[in-house]
């Protein structure tokens, strides 16, 4: 008997199913135990996000928060690769930069976001330059780091052929660095998504994903509040999946024979 | 002609090399034997120019410098033809058309046609190491600097790629200085071998191999290789 056990080989695809099983197991015992006010079943949840998927305010929102996401997860990647590479090449920039990224790690999210609706009242700039803020540390730490460990033979072999600073630059900093840094962008997708939602429930935007699920607290439809939640999950794999397909298929292909 | 002058190096306050003399006259090639950590990739990388001599001179009329170093050193996100392309990028002589048919041209002298478009991940130790030795020669060098680069390959292909790099310089003259370890590969490739030994390293001994390369058999290989054997066992 524990011969066959051994001897069937169980796809780790099949552990992640049964952990949904029994997390939806879980949330339908609470919904049994609870009002439905406070948890809904499932079931309900499912057809609030059926609804909101049908509805073209919901799909408007979602589509103004991907936007935020988009455009906030550019402007952290590039602000934070470049400043971080300048950073990389000259320590005394580092060490320049040193209190405001400890700062920026030490501040609650959302303190900072207060802070920029106390500094700059609210809006989309003030809600993507909020995500920017608190994600810059990530890139920018990473980036350094990311300098750090360029490898140094490959510098020297550079050397050796007296290649140009443009081109060991083009050819040799950028892209190990950029391959080194691409795990943290992936990272900094889902961080981004969180971060946008919560800056725009707090600064009170009046679209987006936030925006809706103030307004389902507010008229305490539990249903659609755990709704969004699934739609924030979804969005959030979508988009973290989604850029790991790409970068593998289109940037990552060199490592395919490793 | 490369010139080295009583050079002198030391890194944190430590001397590496000390005094150390020697000439290579054009096309000839000088091996450089010693034992790990005596400073045989210092004296290339002063030859080089990537680091300076803190004393003595170094005298050289060579310009193009092609290094073959013990790991292929190729960019893993590059192509085999990229990387080879790579060396001529800063050549403004070249148009980027000219670069690309001059590296797939040498790829393909070096039994590479075919992957040009593989990157270093897919290929084998000696594809990468081949790959190293066209990106060498692509740039047509009068000075080679080789850095034990057949080490941890298995006696075949080393001999295969010696070979090779033996039919290459036949076929464009270069200078060349061979750092290694074995005696066996200096005798059968060099010219002259001086021997590096002593802390910090001075050259401690010079061996002409003046029968001509292709004359030289097997027993001819295995006297000298025995006398730079005891020379840097007696030295070490």
């Amino acid at each position: 008997m524990i011969k066959l056990w051994k001897s069937i080989t169980i796809p780790s695809y099949f552990w992640m199913i049964l952990g949904t099983l029994a997390l939806t197991g879980l949330w339908r015992l609470m919904s049994l135990i609870y009002s439905p006010i406070f948890v809904p079943s499932p079931g309900e949840t499912l057809t609030a996000v059926v609804g909101l998927l049908s509805s073209p305010e919901a799909v408007a929102d979602i589509a103004n928060t991907f936007y935020r996401v988009l455009l906030a997860l550019i402007l952290l990647t590039v602000t934070g690769i470049a400043i971080g590479m300048l950073a990389g090449f000259n320590p005394w920039l580092e060490q320049i930069i040193k209190p405001a990224r400890d700062i920026l790690i030490a501040i609650p999210p959302v303190a900072m976001t207060l802070l920029v609706i106390f500094l700059f009242g609210g809006g989309t700039v003030q809600t993507v330059a909020t995500a920017v803020a608190l994600g810059f540390p990530l890139l920018y730490g990473g980036t350094v780091t990311a300098m750090r460990s360029v490898d140094r033979d490959l510098m020297e072999m550079f050397g050796a052929f007296k290649a140009s600073k443009a081109v060991q630059f083009w050819e040799g900093f950028l892209p190990a660095v950029i391959y080194s840094v691409l795990p943290i962008v992936l990272l900094a997708a889902g961080l981004t998504v969180r971060l946008i939602i919560m800056a725009e429930i707090i600064v009170g935007m009046n679209t987006g994903i936030g925006n809706a699920l103030s307004i389902a607290r507010v008229h305490l439809a539990t249903e659609e509040i755990f709704a969004w939640l699934l739609i924030m999950a979804a969005a959030v794999l979508i988009i973290e999946g989604g850029l790991l397909y790409l970068v593998k298929r289109n940037l990552l292909k060199w490592q395919a024979g490793r | 002609m490369l010139e080295f002058n009583n050079v002198t190096k030391s890194f944190d306050k430590r001397t590496i090399l000390d005094a150390i003399s020697f000439k290579l006259e054009d096309n000839r090639i000088l091996a450089i034997l010693g034992s790990s950590g005596i400073g045989k990739t210092t004296v290339l990388r002063i030859a080089a120019g990537t680091i300076k001599p803190d004393a003595g001179e170094v005298r050289s009329d060579r310009r193009k410098i092609g290094f073959i170093f013990q790991e292929p050193r190729l960019l893993p996100w590059r192509t085999a033809l990229a990387n080879v392309t790579l060396v001529l990028k800063s050549n403004k002589m070249l148009t980027g058309k000219e670069q690309t048919e001059r590296a797939a041209a040498m790829l393909k002298r070096l039994g590479l046609q075919g992957f040009e478009h593989y990157y270093p991940a897919q290929l084998s130790g000696g594809m990468r190491q081949r790959v190293a030795i066209a990106r060498a020669f692509v740039i047509e060098p009068d000075l080679l600097l080789l850095d034990e680069p057949f080490t941890g390959l298995d006696l075949g292909l080393k001999g295969s790629l010696q070979q090779m790099l033996l039919e290459l310089l036949a076929w464009r003259p270069a200078s060349m200085i061979y750092v290694t370890h074995e005696p066996q590969d200096a005798v059968l490739l060099a010219d002259t071998a001086i021997i590096l030994a002593g802390k910090p390293g001075r050259v401690i001994t010079r061996l002409d191999l003046d029968r001509p390369r292709e004359e030289r058999d097997h027993l001819y290989i295995q006297e000298q290789a025995g006398k730079l054997a005891d020379l840097l066992t007696a030295k070490s």
